[in-house]
């Protein structure tokens, strides 16, 4: 009630949306990474590993945990880092358990970085110990059930992140026999000695590290009569296959829902965008503005030519190019002007 | 002006801005929020001060000297530029053209179109850029002369003690909504009811946090936060009306017709930006104080640059200008002023017809 009055007469007199949003660069200078909606978090290692992974461990505030209690296994949090005056976000799990937490206060994740990406690729430059950024609340659906059944387990790439936490978090409590298998390119697997430590901890949990090549010639069999819980992160083609397989048994099937990332395909010119929750259909041969305005959405229209900001709208995500720049966006939530956007994913926009 | 290369021009200009860009960074956010925080400081500080009065008049009346500076930075550096999305690359809740709205008379939104959309996209086109004299002075021949140009000059000085009242009132005006002739022709991006209500609505509450809450926190020293925020606010008119005075009402700025810009390229748009602007010298200050506005030449090439980067580009634009034989049409503050008050008071008078 308070919070709320204040903040009325803030956005009254003082034109911010908060109190906390008008004294923010104040506050800042003493507490770094002081942002209003947001949790700070210490970063206490950043350990980059062969084949393009960094560990990421972190220290959150501790408001962050709800009664000491920090996340369920397979939840993941959007992460903001300062990167060269950009406030940039990108969602990834938590690969630690929470019972980890529990011992160290602290959070792990394992970020497969793209050296092309603005975020992960300058991520090892842009982060040193002891820095302080941003984090949501734990979130996701992606969360382990126990039930009676046996429970196989399918990771592909850096899916691996979300089962690690569960297996971790759930060990002593198996009593059916547990299978990982773990998809990724030779030798690129991560979390073995971790993964070797879990068998020995309870031996009805096992795992196979496998190629792509190897899964594809040894493919899972679910059978009606042994039906395993089915849990899989990766990438969308393997889910789809994964999903396929056990709802065709009338399995239980889980899976992480947040989508890799926008692929970006210079070929194909028609993507889906969802403006303020209207779906429409866009193609990458003009502006958004042109596009939006043909389907009669609400958008405004100033100069056209990328000078006025009068057409300015909130990316929530995928990729735009900037006509003016030639600048590609990333793939997180970002301003841009739909005057000199040129759509290069499927978008997803607010006004 | 028929052998200007504007391709040329432009290229030069874009390179200028691209390899600036490039640049923009921590430097520019650290920049932006080192100003926020200097604006709070004079603003608090101020507010406090006001209400000192009563221990030494002093303390009053640098009350009024920290509120002035942190309006005007307010105004100036910080909202005029954000609002103009120089920020916008930080991805800042809080520091950004889509959320700010700044602390003076006029609603942001207002502003937005007839300042960021208008102004900056038909700089000095007559018809098209009501900033032009603000529909109240004549400032070139484009103008029919009225008899009340005669005293346009008292108009003026009208003009700029009640700056913000101007700047708030001004798209209301154009869409001649309390009085005047409806233009026909005109489409109404936004209802008159609603450029009414956040007129009133902005309007007021600006009044009520100046004259009445300030004021009542005060308690028995009233009037002084009264007096104190009026002259606050006065100080913040006349230095802003100057200032954008000087930007764009200097004997040598030119006018454009609209038939000129039809099919403009990106150099001829450029080429119209540098002609329709002036820059003041001084030192980083007033720079500052000026919201780089000091800068207007750089500000209309590229208004959605950083503040934070006019001081470093306005060499290399002058060099442009040199190379191209354009006239940078720079001078320091008192130059520029009376070269301002010489246009308002020439035009004042009838030209006579050239034989």
């Amino acid at each position: 009630m308070f919070k709320k009055t204040t903040n009325k007469l803030v956005s009254w007199f003082l034109h911010h949306q908060s109190l906390s949003g008008y004294l923010e660069p104040v506050i800042q200078q003493f507490i770094p990474a002081w942002r209003s909606g947001s949790f700070r978090a210490q970063v206490n290692n950043v350990k980059a590993v062969e084949h393009d992974y960094i560990y990421l461990t972190l220290a959150p505030e501790s408001s962050w945990a709800v009664n000491g209690v920090s996340h369920q296994a397979g939840q993941h949090i959007e992460l903001t880092l300062e990167i060269n005056g950009r406030l940039l976000t990108r969602v990834f799990t938590i690969a630690s358990s929470p019972e980890q937490f529990k011992k160290n206060k602290e959070i792990t994740l394992l970020i497969k970085t793209n050296k092309l990406g603005r975020f992960t690729g300058s991520i090892a430059q842009a982060v040193q110990i002891g820095d302080w950024c941003n984090i949501s609340k734990p979130q996701g659906e992606f969360i382990f059930e126990s039930t009676e059944q046996s429970i196989v387990m399918v990771a592909g790439g850096s899916g691996i992140t979300p089962i690690v936490s569960m297996l971790a978090e759930h060990i002593n409590t198996f009593t059916k026999p547990v299978y990982l298998r773990y998809i990724a390119n030779a030798n690129h697997h991560q979390f073995v000695e971790l993964l070797e430590k879990l068998t020995s901890k309870n031996p009805l949990f096992t795992f196979e590290l496998m190629t792509r090549a190897q899964h594809e010639k040894m493919p899972l069999v679910f059978d009606e009569n042994s039906l395993p819980d089915t849990y899989c992160c990766g990438p969308t083609g393997l889910m789809q296959s994964i999903k396929q397989q056990v709802l065709d048994v009338k399995g239980n099937y889980f899976q992480e829902q947040f989508s890799i990332g926008a692929i970006v395909n210079e070929n194909q010119s028609s993507f889906n965008a969802v403006f303020d929750g209207k779906a429409v259909e866009i193609t990458n041969e003009t502006t958004l503005l042109e596009q939006f305005e043909q389907e009669e959405l609400n958008v405004n229209r100033g100069c056209g030519i990328g000078v006025c900001h009068q057409c300015v709208c909130k990316k929530q995500s995928g990729l735009v190019k900037n006509l003016r720049t030639g600048e590609i966006s990333d793939n997180g939530e970002q301003l841009i002007q739909l005057c000199i956007s040129q759509p290069l994913s499927d978008l997803e926009i607010t006004s | 002006m028929t052998h200007f290369n504007y391709d040329q021009f432009q290229q030069d200009l874009d390179e200028i801005k691209l390899s600036t860009l490039e640049k923009v960074g921590t430097h520019d956010a650290n920049h932006i929020r080192r100003v926020i925080r200097q604006q709070r400081f004079c603003s608090w500080g101020g507010r406090i001060l006001l209400m000192m009065g009563l221990i030494h008049p002093a303390l009053w009346v640098v009350g009024i000297i920290l509120l002035s500076i942190a309006k005007i930075l307010e105004n100036m550096e910080i909202a005029h530029n954000v609002m103009h999305g120089q920020y916008d690359w930080m991805n800042d809740k809080h520091i950004n053209s889509k959320s700010y709205e700044w602390d003076i008379a006029c609603d942001g939104a207002s502003w937005n179109r007839i300042h960021n959309f208008e102004h900056h996209t038909y700089t000095n086109v007559i018809g098209k850029d009501r900033d032009f004299g603000y529909g109240l002075l004549r400032l070139s021949d484009d103008f029919k002369w009225r008899v009340k140009n005669l005293w346009q000059f008292i108009t003026y000085i009208n003009l700029s003690v009640l700056f913000q009242w101007g700047i708030s009132y001004h798209e209301l005006a154009g869409e001649r909504v309390f009085i005047g002739k409806k233009k026909e022709d005109r489409d109404q991006r936004v209802p008159h009811s609603e450029l009414k209500q956040r007129f009133f609505s902005k309007g007021a509450r600006q009044l009520i946090k100046d004259y009445v809450i300030f004021p009542l926190i005060a308690g028995p020293l009233f009037l002084w936060v009264i007096v104190g925020n009026l002259i606050a606010n006065l100080i913040r008119n006349l230095w802003t009306s100057t200032v954008i005075f000087c930007g764009h009402f200097t004997e040598h700025v030119h006018t454009f017709t609209q038939e000129s810009i039809e099919n403009e390229s990106q150099g001829q748009w450029y080429y119209r930006q540098a002609l329709g602007s002036s820059n003041i010298k001084g030192s980083k200050l007033l720079h500052l104080m000026t919201g780089h506005l000091s800068f207007q030449i750089e500000h209309h090439l590229f208004p959605d640059m950083p503040s934070s980067r006019y001081q470093e580009v306005a060499p290399k634009v002058e060099a442009v200008f040199k190379k191209h034989n354009l006239h940078y049409n720079t001078g320091s503050f008192g130059k520029q002023y009376l070269s301002v008050i010489k246009r308002i008071l020439r035009y004042s008078l009838p030209t006579k017809a050239v034989a």
